[in-house]
């Protein structure tokens, strides 16, 4: 090998290392795969797989006027299908396993950035329900998760974890690649949605947990349970609609199976959970701009268990017949009617005969 | 701060060189009476720049750094100052208990207590301190201090550089465990006051060097290692050996590439730290290993230790009971756990054996001794990375559980890596048949990892000589490593 002096060795190491590391930031902020800097370019295809890393920079830089969002009880909508039925042009950002802020975070990250957005299709999932109102991903000790705080802040000097980054690097080489090969943008249809990959049916679902002891005693809900869901709710939630009066939130709760109001009432808290739900529905109704709906009296929907995955999980058919109830207000929850709604969920969980799953 | 994140090495890194050596300019230009001054400044620099590396992880620890080093400072000064040899001797055995009270207290408390609960049925609380970062080695060094300083051998030096001394941040949390004679005369020395186009040159590739084994190399092996003993009794015993070695793999990537690391930086500071590690993977026994493994940590126990208690000179018995004791305190400072008491009595025990069929053991071929060597030096990390002595012991077992001999899916696609994939897949054929034929990546990992250990030169062996071959493939492997970094988290709480 050619020996060369230090300083020789010195100028072509720091030539290479400095050029490629500017080289390689240059090319991440210009494709930029997050949209963490600016919008889509266009005539360039973009692969959207990762929402946590994503869905602040689409909110901020997309053009649209509606958006989808909740937990992955909300990956299978259909933006088309919204588009339709609202007449609007909508994304869809949804955190699996997103917990009430994080959700609420990135709404405000949307209506702070772009004027336009006037719908939001929200669904509360009642399993975070009682919860600490800053519950987050980053801050969960339970989640074993390095949370991209970056995307977050104003701060430029964490972007280097973006913008030298070797997983994101290869994500938008993967762009280029699609747009070399006329490979069209993943759609809002698409993105993130798991439908194709599971089983469904009451064999699937009945494998993914098992049946609890049947408990001795019931947990009621207490006052600090209704402090707990009173600040998620006003913090995520009600402040939200209060800070943007001209934006319509259409609130629904999700409709899990009766598997999971199962393994509740063998753990003693079917009881709790419906008086939760009640203080739910009772804080939310009577606010101008919240539309709110539950379709957990769907018979059709929570005993089909062909429709699920698991106990809480169902396919897009539901999504899809949802998003098709709320646009013709079908399920629409109001002062009026809350209480005959509980009535009517309460009634159907407490009395069903839950062995009869099984059989 | 960790060596390999982006705050070190793309901000803290350059900005510290560049204050430094400005004050180190400003030292060697100015008049003979303010270089003192320029002299301590530079100092000041290093010392302020080592604090904001500690307390970057947990500020609080910072006082225990600075109150550790301003109370062994007091204690050596006090044994220069006194001039009766019995009080010195009472402050060197006040200094050693100090510093030997602190890592008691912050890494063995809880297991005392615990195995105290255990033995006595008694229920004390533990503590559940969290170990601060580099106590084991910021405390060994200034133990040898103090008793270097009971000898007489650090008479003149101030304040300032005994702080910098202890506190110099590339050593400062995974060694090399330095002396206060390698590194004060340095900072001493006029010569050492400027960057020189060698020094650069070397300290660039070391540290690029030591990033690529520890960030493409070892923690791909740590991928797989924590994979493998999340649940042993999945694995089978094919696995379980795979695992072992990758973790010895590990294990030397990880700690060496560190120190390459550390010794890269200090050269950037035109500072020379000695070297820990000497292609510990050759030795042909185990006494050969442990004059290759973790050098600085030997030479510590050896001198102020195994001398100390009278090392060979007290005939054989009493020179195996030394090693033995040496071993032991080597297995307990490694961690507070029975499964590192373990392991430290075995390599004992072995040295000692060693030592007793020395003339045996030499006429053993050395391919065999290898690897006999290798094999049980590999058996014994199991044991070092074991959680408990019962989960050792039952790997061990399933090591030698030859029923089974089928390699899980998992192992091969673990090593994938998918930017190789991404490059070569631009190349033709060869990326081709890496993506179908993916079990190759293991394969790769393990014969580089074996060619690097027993056939590659040991980085500090010689002078560095520059090439551009060299340049080429250093600064390559040095960008590889640096968008490694950060990954993209996956997200594994997978409900709702």
């Amino acid at each position: 090998m050619k020996r060369v002096s230090d300083r020789q060795f010195n100028i072509i190491f720091l030539t290479i290392l400095i050029s490629a590391l500017i080289v390689i930031a240059v090319v991440m902020v210009i494709i930029d795969p997050l949209f963490h800097y600016h919008a889509p370019i266009s005539g360039m295809s973009y692969s959207l797989n990762d929402e946590r890393y994503q869905n602040n920079g689409i909110v901020k830089h997309f053009t649209y006027d509606a958006m989808i969002t909740g937990t992955s009880m909300t990956e299978n909508f259909k933006a088309s299908e919204a588009d339709e039925l609202f007449g609007v042009n909508s994304i869809k950002t949804c955190f699996m396993g997103g917990s009430y802020r994080e959700i609420s975070e990135n709404i405000r990250t949307a209506l702070e950035h772009n004027p336009d957005l006037k719908l939001i299709i929200r669904a509360t999932d009642q399993f975070d329900l009682i919860t600490p109102s800053d519950k987050h991903p980053s801050t969960d000790p339970e989640t074993t998760f390095d949370y991209p705080l970056f995307l977050l802040d104003k701060n430029i000097f964490n972007d280097i974890e973006y913008v030298l980054n070797k997983s994101l690097l290869s994500d938008a080489v993967t762009d280029v690649k699609m747009t070399l090969s006329h490979t069209p943008s993943t759609s809002f249809d698409e993105y993130m949605n798991w439908m194709s990959m599971y089983e469904f049916g009451k064999e699937s679902v009945l494998k993914t947990y098992s049946r609890p002891p049947k408990s001795e005693t019931e947990t009621p809900l207490t006052d600090e349970d209704k402090n707990l869901i009173r600040d998620n709710l006003t913090q995520n939630i009600i402040n939200l609609a209060a800070d943007y009066p001209d934006v319509t939130f259409y609130i629904w709760i999700p409709p899990y199976s009766v598997c999971y109001y199962d393994v509740e009432q063998r753990k003693g808290t079917l009881k709790r959970d419906m008086d939760a739900m009640e203080y739910e529905l009772s804080l939310l109704v009577g606010i101008p701009n919240i539309r709110l709906y539950g379709y957990d009296d769907r018979e059709d929907i929570v005993t089909d268990l062909s429709l699920y995955k698991d106990m809480a999980h169902y396919g897009e058919t539901v999504n899809s017949m949802i998003l098709k109830a709320m646009a013709e207000d079908d399920g629409l929850i109001t002062t009026d009617n809350y209480k005959d709604y509980m009535n009517r969920v309460r009634d159907f969980y407490l009395n069903y005969d839950y062995d009869s799953i099984y059989e | 701060m960790l060596f390999n994140s982006y705050y070190f090495l793309i901000y803290f890194l350059p900005i510290v060189l560049l204050i430094y050596y400005l004050a180190r300019h400003k030292a060697s230009v100015s008049k003979p009476e303010s270089k003192l001054l320029w002299h301590n400044i530079s100092l000041v620099v290093l010392i302020v720049a080592s604090f904001v590396f500690y307390a970057y992880d947990n500020v609080y620890y910072l006082a225990l750094l600075a109150g550790s080093i301003l109370i062994n400072w007091f204690i050596a000064h006090a044994m220069n100052s006194s001039k009766k040899e019995g009080s010195q001797r009472l402050l060197l055995i006040l200094g050693i208990l100090i510093d030997v009270g602190v890592i008691f207290y912050f890494k063995y408390y809880d297991f005392f207590i615990e195995n105290m609960n255990a033995l006595f049925k008694a229920d004390f609380n533990l503590r559940h301190i969290i170990l601060p970062l580099g106590i084991s080695f910021f405390t060994f060094q200034q133990i040898s201090y103090l008793v270097d300083t009971y000898r007489g051998e650090t008479k003149d030096y101030s304040f300032i550089e005994y702080a910098a001394f202890v506190s110099f941040f590339p050593q400062l949390v995974a060694g090399p465990i330095v002396l206060h004679s390698e590194l004060i005369p340095q900072y001493r020395d006029k010569d050492r006051w400027h960057l020189t186009a060698d020094r650069l040159a070397n300290g660039l590739y070391v540290l690029a060097m030591g990033m690529f084994k520890k960030v493409i190399i070892a923690d791909k092996f740590g991928q797989v290692v924590t994979w493998g003993w999340l649940d042993t009794a999945s694995r089978t015993g094919i696995d379980m050996l795979l695992i072992s070695i990758f973790y010895t793999f590990q294990l030397y990537f990880d700690f060496s590439g560190y120190c390459d690391m550390a010794i890269g930086i200090a050269k950037l500071f035109s500072l020379d730290l000695p070297v820990n590690f000497n292609s510990p993977y050759k030795a042909v026994s185990i006494n050969d290993f442990w004059k290759r493994w973790h050098m600085t940590l030997t030479r510590f126990l050896t001198n102020y230790i195994y001398i100390p208690l009278g090392g060979n000179r007290k005939g054989k018995v009493r020179t195996y009971i030394n090693i033995l004791l040496v071993f032991l305190i080597s297995g307990i400072w490694h961690g507070a756990n029975w499964t590192f008491i373990l392991w430290g009595v075995i390599h004992g025990i072995l040295q000692v054996i060693n030592r007793m069929c020395k003339k045996i053991w030499d006429k053993v071929p050395k391919a065999l001794a290898w690897l006999i060597t290798f094999f049980i030096v590999n058996l014994l990390w199991v044991m070092f990375y074991a959680p408990s002595v019962t989960d050792g012991v039952y790997v061990w077992r399933k090591i030698f559980d030859l029923n089974n001999m089928h390699i899980s899916e998992d192992i091969f696609t673990l090593f994938v890596m998918k930017e190789v994939n991404t490059v070569l897949a631009m190349l033709g054929p060869v990326g081709a048949f890496l993506t179908i034929h993916y079990q190759w990546y293991m394969i790769m990992y393990l014969v580089l990892s074996f060619v690097i250990c027993l056939c590659a030169k040991n980085l500090h062996e010689e002078k560095f000589k520059p090439t551009v071959g060299k340049a080429v493939l250093s600064a390559l492997l040095f960008i590889w490593a640096i968008i490694s970094f950060a990954g993209v988290s996956t997200f594994l709480y997978f409900n709702f």
